[in-house]
């Protein structure tokens, strides 16, 4: 009796173990270098939903994926993040910076198998910036001849933009624009089949079709997008994947689970915890990489209400919150960081104007502001709580926890409101309204100018929807911006730039702290990947193994509980086989 | 209403014993064991909160039940939680049973009398009410509000739930009415009140006392579906949803995170519902 | 009788009026705007209004009002050349709720898209509460007392206190990541893995309601069990089940059939909690969104379809009553 008893709780035991441990899958196939293999789809999948697959009206980051592989762009980036010519055979820019010439590639066809002529490029365009489109940023082309009068209505065409011949479109601009390639490789203007029409229209969304590498065959919201390769594709040969199915609205420990199994290839949204677990897996050691990071996040202070309409109130916030603290909540994914343009773009040398902790000096700002605060006896301080605002479901929402802990140690004490998006960009927008909150930004394209005007500069300022969610007003940043958007010398550029950095730094309507960078894993047998420097998830020249993909998942992953029944039988079957052998001796 | 008879059985039927038992470690808990905690609920523990190799620090010496995903003390944060549950459950409960009940005296009390009108508004307020996406509204109108704090939710919940009480109170005021001694009463010439508050109201006292069980079992369900779904009391105020949906993203790597709160929940309801089923065995038992 | 149910009909839509209504004023009085949402966080202001004016959110509240409820129903015809709007149409009425902010699909397409999975899982734990909660009540009234009985109680109290997010958080590790016997999430492609994936969510449903509906079961079985028929029955010497099945069953199913049509209502308004566990393309999900996006043709259409299932089921087990019960029959 005592034997069988104790049997069934060794038993119990080790099943309860079982099920508590965890632990990740090993990596399946092997690193064996090879040429290219045609073949294979590529699965991965997104935490949020894709709207919608219209470039000229979906902007967020996994719209943005999905249609680097649907539309190709006269120009895009290559693997070091510089421009290059991809619908274009070149770029011919003239001696003053207002004349672009692009000559396309011949034999270019779209999904729908009709060929790209410069004709199309035009539509294509016009089409983006019309006046009935509803296009987040269709003012970046501002400097396009003839975008005010069309953009407004008034013109029928964009006249800034020439058809030079079946093969050749030139872009004429009203001052140089050191930006321009740059707002050229966006999917927004990127060449579009006839079937988008002249005028936007609603449907195109879920039927986009393009001339880029792969087109849409299934296209479900929540659930999945499936790609497969468009057979006409200009660059022989690519791509080499069969197709790539998009798995919409999976949380990552559905993903990472599926990962895990096999039935994902490619991951990029681990959750903290699972991104620690497989960084410290002795098998999956050396692989994967970090995604360089192109956002700034951090904290604004409504220059306009009290008490930030103080300087020193900003600059005490600046210098109380403990960055490296932060990121400690979140090791490798969060970094620490205190300037506005993220260090991907321009590395910080020595000296280099940010802001930064040092809780001493947060204090004497606050008793430069009127507000002394001592923290022994918790008097002083800004003697009202002050509402932050937080964004649902976002590590800035766990940022502002933490900010509350640290900012109450000098007297500030928030309260964080979280709401979703459309309330918060409703608030921040709307002038003398939300005082604080969350700050963040993401490069539209790899250039500084993208992480200023937009959101300091004074011009952003409107009374409702305002970017500038500071409403920071600052003449000399203003001056500094204009002549760095308009120069065309690297160096002048810089300098300009940092002049920029120093003087937020300084005024502070910002308090930058951090940056957000993904893990992102995926298993030996998919090559041809790496995290781009500037397109996010760009898969399109990846290709798999099929061999030893089949060949290491043949080596049976059974059920987890079994597997990992295996895994920890080996520790503690002996110890409590022991356990039931001396029950039964006894 | 406080029948020797009733309190006996109560006492002889064992799940409502353990019901109570439970209720009364929840109150105990919820009373006590923030004090007890010994660190703050909202403080993390930044120097810590983390163990040799780096994950999330466990049960241990230093944290009862080890920390959550921003390394702030886990059982202090359940302790905390526990008092926002009650306190919520318990008032909006009595809320709606106020609201409830009146409309359910009023309009039963008012039925079939040349007053018939003020039946017929109430029960057709009710209907509508009942006809509202519960939850949707619960949300919309947090969301509306903006800020959310726990009278808000206490109210918000108090005064989306009395609709079905009311239908059953007045039902059982209709009951009521019809005794003998009610009659007697009115032929007596006794005012409307007084025969509403001195007869009436203790007699449909009993169930009203079962429903009020039944109903804060709901409202601590309903008050951490919200906190779950993110639409309850801001963070960083720890409440048990709130720490099932911050604890989900790390159930790879510390199941306690979820299983802790879970279980908590499901305690507390457990509790309130055998409470409610001794009581209602004890006032109105079968005939078996 | 037939006044009476007419009263009732009429007394429905009035219903169905004030809470569309209700819904539209507190939806409006929010305080931001979908036009923001469109354009992203990056887009110019400029931009914003244009966007706001394409789609018509720029005018008072009041005139809002009238255009939406005048467009909700209307007699009219659209003319020959309008692009399908995707109203429903029954008969000559056209009843057109809208489109989407933000799906720019009409609302009428994104309800019927999300029905179907909901309708799925809420039949399929229809039927295995109703299962479970006949045949387990059924027994436990039976063998009262027994080690079953007491058994069954405690189960269902479980079910009851257990909140369907845990259950289902449980469920999906235990069935789906350890034993691998469902999928993890997601609403498939074909019948049968639709019909496999609405396995969890409908279990986890399913048994809060097999638990309620077992206690109702068993407590009007144990009621009925002692009636008088019952026992010329058993003293006529008809065996025990046949006893059961034949009276007691069919009067005992009759208030969980009221229950049943009640509870109609909670199936289409959504499991929320339960579609964001799985992933379920349900009216939950749609709903939910909507109201976090300020959607607000979603939260209108979602609102209306839920009170009209509500007051389309009260109604009918209205007219059940009336059909089955004489007294109801002479008002």
């Amino acid at each position: 009796m005592r034997s069988i008893r104790t049997r069934t709780e060794a038993l119990v035991l080790l099943l309860f173990c079982a099920a508590c441990s965890t632990g990740v899958g090993p990596p399946i196939g092997e690193d064996r270098p090879g040429d290219p293999q045609r073949g294979g789809v590529l699965r991965t999948a997104f935490f949020t939903d894709v709207r919608g697959l219209d470039a000229a009206t979906a902007f967020d980051t996994a719209a943005s994926a999905l249609e680097s592989l649907i539309y190709d762009g006269l120009v895009s980036y290559d693997d070091q993040g510089k421009i290059v010519p991809v619908l274009a055979e070149r770029i011919d820019v003239s001696p003053d910076g207002k004349r672009y010439v692009f000559p396309l590639r011949r034999g270019v066809t779209f999904h729908d198998g009709s060929e790209l002529t410069a004709a199309d490029v035009k539509r294509s365009m016009e089409r983006a910036l019309h006046v009935k489109t509803p296009c987040p940023v269709p003012s970046y082309y501002e400097r396009v001849v003839g975008y005010a009068a069309y953009h407004d209505g008034k013109a029928e065409e964009l006249v800034g933009v020439k058809v030079e011949g079946d093969y050749q479109i030139a872009i004429e601009l009203s001052e140089p624009d050191a930006t321009f390639l740059h707002i050229m490789a966006l999917p927004i203007v990127a060449p579009v089949c006839k079937s988008a029409g002249r005028v936007w229209e609603r449907t195109f969304a879920s039927q986009p079709c393009g001339a880029g590498p792969f087109k849409v065959t299934r296209y479900e919201n929540g659930q999945i997008i499936k790609l497969v390769r468009h057979e006409g594709y200009w660059d022989k040969g690519k791509p080499y994947l069969d197709g790539v199915d998009w798995y919409l609205s999976m949380q990552s420990f559905t993903q990472r689970f599926k990962f895990d199994q096999g039935d994902i290839d490619y991951i990029r949204e681990l959750s903290e915890a699972d991104s620690l677990l497989y960084r410290t897996t002795p098998a999956w050691r050396g692989r994967g990489e970090w995604e360089p990071s192109l956002t700034t996040g951090g904290t604004f202070m409504n220059t306009e209400m009290p008490p930030f309409d103080n300087r020193h109130v900003r600059r005490a916030v600046s210098y109380a919150i403990d960055r490296e603290q932060l990121a400690g909540v979140r090791p490798g994914h969060v970094r620490a960081h205190a300037k506005m343009v993220p260090n991907v773009l321009i590395a910080p040398e020595p000296e280099y104007p940010q802001q930064r902790f040092d809780y001493a000096t947060a204090l004497e700002e606050m008793r430069l502001a009127g507000y002394a605060y001592d923290p022994k006896t918790g008097q002083g301080g800004y003697p009202h709580e002050i509402p932050y605002l937080a964004i649902l479901d976002s590590y800035a929402q766990t940022a502002a926890e933490i900010y509350q802990q640290q900012l109450a140690k000098i007297g500030i004490r928030i309260k964080i409101q979280v709401v979703g998006w459309p309330t918060f960009l409703a608030k921040t927008g709307r002038r003398k309204t939300a005082q604080m909150g969350f700050s963040g930004w993401h490069a539209d394209f790899p250039d500084p100018s993208t992480f200023f005007e937009p959101i300091l500069a004074t011009k952003s300022i409107q009374d409702e929807e305002s970017q500038n969610a500071a409403f920071f007003s600052n003449k000399e940043l203003d001056d500094v911006l204009d002549r760095a958007r308009r120069s065309t010398s690297t160096d002048e550029r810089k300098a300009l730039y940092r002049r920029a950095e120093a003087i937020v730094a300084d005024e502070a309507p910002w308090a930058t702290t951090y940056t957000y960078s993904y893990l992102e894993l995926w298993h030996p047998y998919l090559h041809g990947y790496r995290p781009h420097p500037v397109l996010s998830q760009h898969v399109r020249n990846a290709w798999i193994d099929a061999g030893q993909k089949k060949l290491a998942r043949r080596g049976a992953r059974g059920l987890p509980f079994l597997d990992r029944l295996v895994q920890s039988g080996s520790k503690h079957a002996r110890t409590t086989l022991a356990l039931a052998e001396s029950g039964g001796s006894r | 209403m406080f029948d020797p008879r009733a309190f006996r059985r109560f006492k002889q039927n064992r799940g409502a014993v353990f019901g109570a038992a439970l209720v009364l470690v929840l109150v105990v808990f919820a009373a006590f064991g923030p004090l007890l905690a010994g660190h703050d609920p909202n403080i993390s523990d930044f120097g810590g909160g983390r163990d040799g190799s780096g994950a999330l620090l466990g049960p241990s010496s230093r944290h009862l039940l080890g920390v959550d995903p921003l390394l702030r003390d886990s059982f202090s944060r359940l302790a905390h939680g526990a008092r926002i549950s009650l306190l919520v459950a318990f008032f909006a409960t009595t809320l709606s049973i106020v609201v409830g009940a009146a409309v359910g005296l009023a309009s039963g009390y008012a039925e079939d009398t040349r007053a018939a009108g003020l039946d017929t508004f109430l029960m057709r307020m009710v209907d509508v009410g009942l006809s509202f996406p519960y939850l949707l509204l619960v949300m919309a109108i947090g969301a509306a509000v903006g800020d959310t704090t726990i009278l808000t939710i206490l109210m918000v919940l108090g005064l989306t739930s009395w609709f079905g009480t009311a239908r059953i109170i007045r039902a059982k005021t209709i009951q009521v009415r019809h005794l003998d001694f009610i009659v007697a009463s009115r032929a007596l010439g006794q005012t409307t009140s007084f025969i509403l508050l001195r007869h009436i109201l203790p007699n449909v006292a009993g169930p009203l006392i079962v429903i009020a069980s039944a109903s804060v079992a709901q409202m601590i369900i309903a008050e951490s579906v919200l906190s779950y779904l993110q639409v309850g009391l801001p963070p960083p105020t720890a409440t048990w949803g709130r720490m099932l949906l911050e604890g989900q993203r790390f159930y790879t790597v510390a199941p306690r995170l979820v299983l802790a709160p879970g279980i908590m929940i499901f305690l507390a309801v457990l509790g309130f519902n055998l409470l409610g089923e001794g009581l209602r065995d004890a006032l109105d038992p079968h005939e078996d | 009788m037939l006044a009476y149910l007419g009263r009732r009909l009429l007394w429905s839509f009035f219903t169905i009026w004030a809470v569309v209504t209700a819904t539209f004023f507190i939806y409006n009085v929010l305080p931001e705007d979908p036009a923001r949402v469109i354009a992203g966080p990056q887009a110019r202001p400029a931009d914003v209004a244009r966007i706001r004016t394409q789609l018509g959110l720029d005018r008072p509240v009041h005139i809002r009002y009238a255009r939406y409820m005048t467009g909700l129903v209307s007699l009219k015809k659209p003319p020959a050349d309008a692009k399908d709007d995707g109203a429903w149409k029954l008969g000559p009425v056209r009843i057109d709720l809208g489109v989407s902010y933000l799906k720019r699909k009409p609302v009428t397409t994104l309800l019927a898209k999300a029905l179907p999975p909901t309708l799925l899982v809420g039949f399929l734990a229809l039927a295995i509460e109703v299962a479970i909660g006949a045949a387990a009540g059924m027994l436990a009234a039976m063998k009262r007392h027994g080690f079953l009985d007491y058994g069954t109680v405690a189960l269902t109290l479980v079910g009851i206190s257990a909140p369907t997010f845990l259950t289902g958080l449980l469920l999906q590790h235990f069935l789906a990541r350890e034993l691998r016997l469902f999928p993890l999430d997601g609403y498939g492609q074909t019948s049968a893995e639709q019909l496999h994936s609405a396995m969890l969510p409908a279990l986890t449903l399913g048994l809060y309601g097999a638990a309620y509906y077992t206690r109702l079961v068993r407590d009007e079985m144990i009621t009925l069990l002692k009636e008088d028929y019952i026992r010329t029955a058993r003293a006529k010497g008809q065996s025990e089940w046949l006893v059961v099945i034949r009276h007691a069953l069919r009067n005992a199913l009759m208030p969980l059939v009221t229950v049943v049509g009640l509870s109609m209502g909670s199936l289409v308004g959504g499991a929320i909690v339960t579609e964001k566990i799985f992933r379920w393309p349900g009216i939950g999900s749609l709903s939910v969104d909507a109201i976090v996006e300020r959607d607000g043709p979603v939260i209108m259409g979602v609102v209306i379809l839920f009170s009209s299932v509500v007051v389309a089921a009260n109604f009918l087990v209205d007219l059940s009553y009336a059909v089955l019960d004489p007294r109801v029959r002479r008002r």
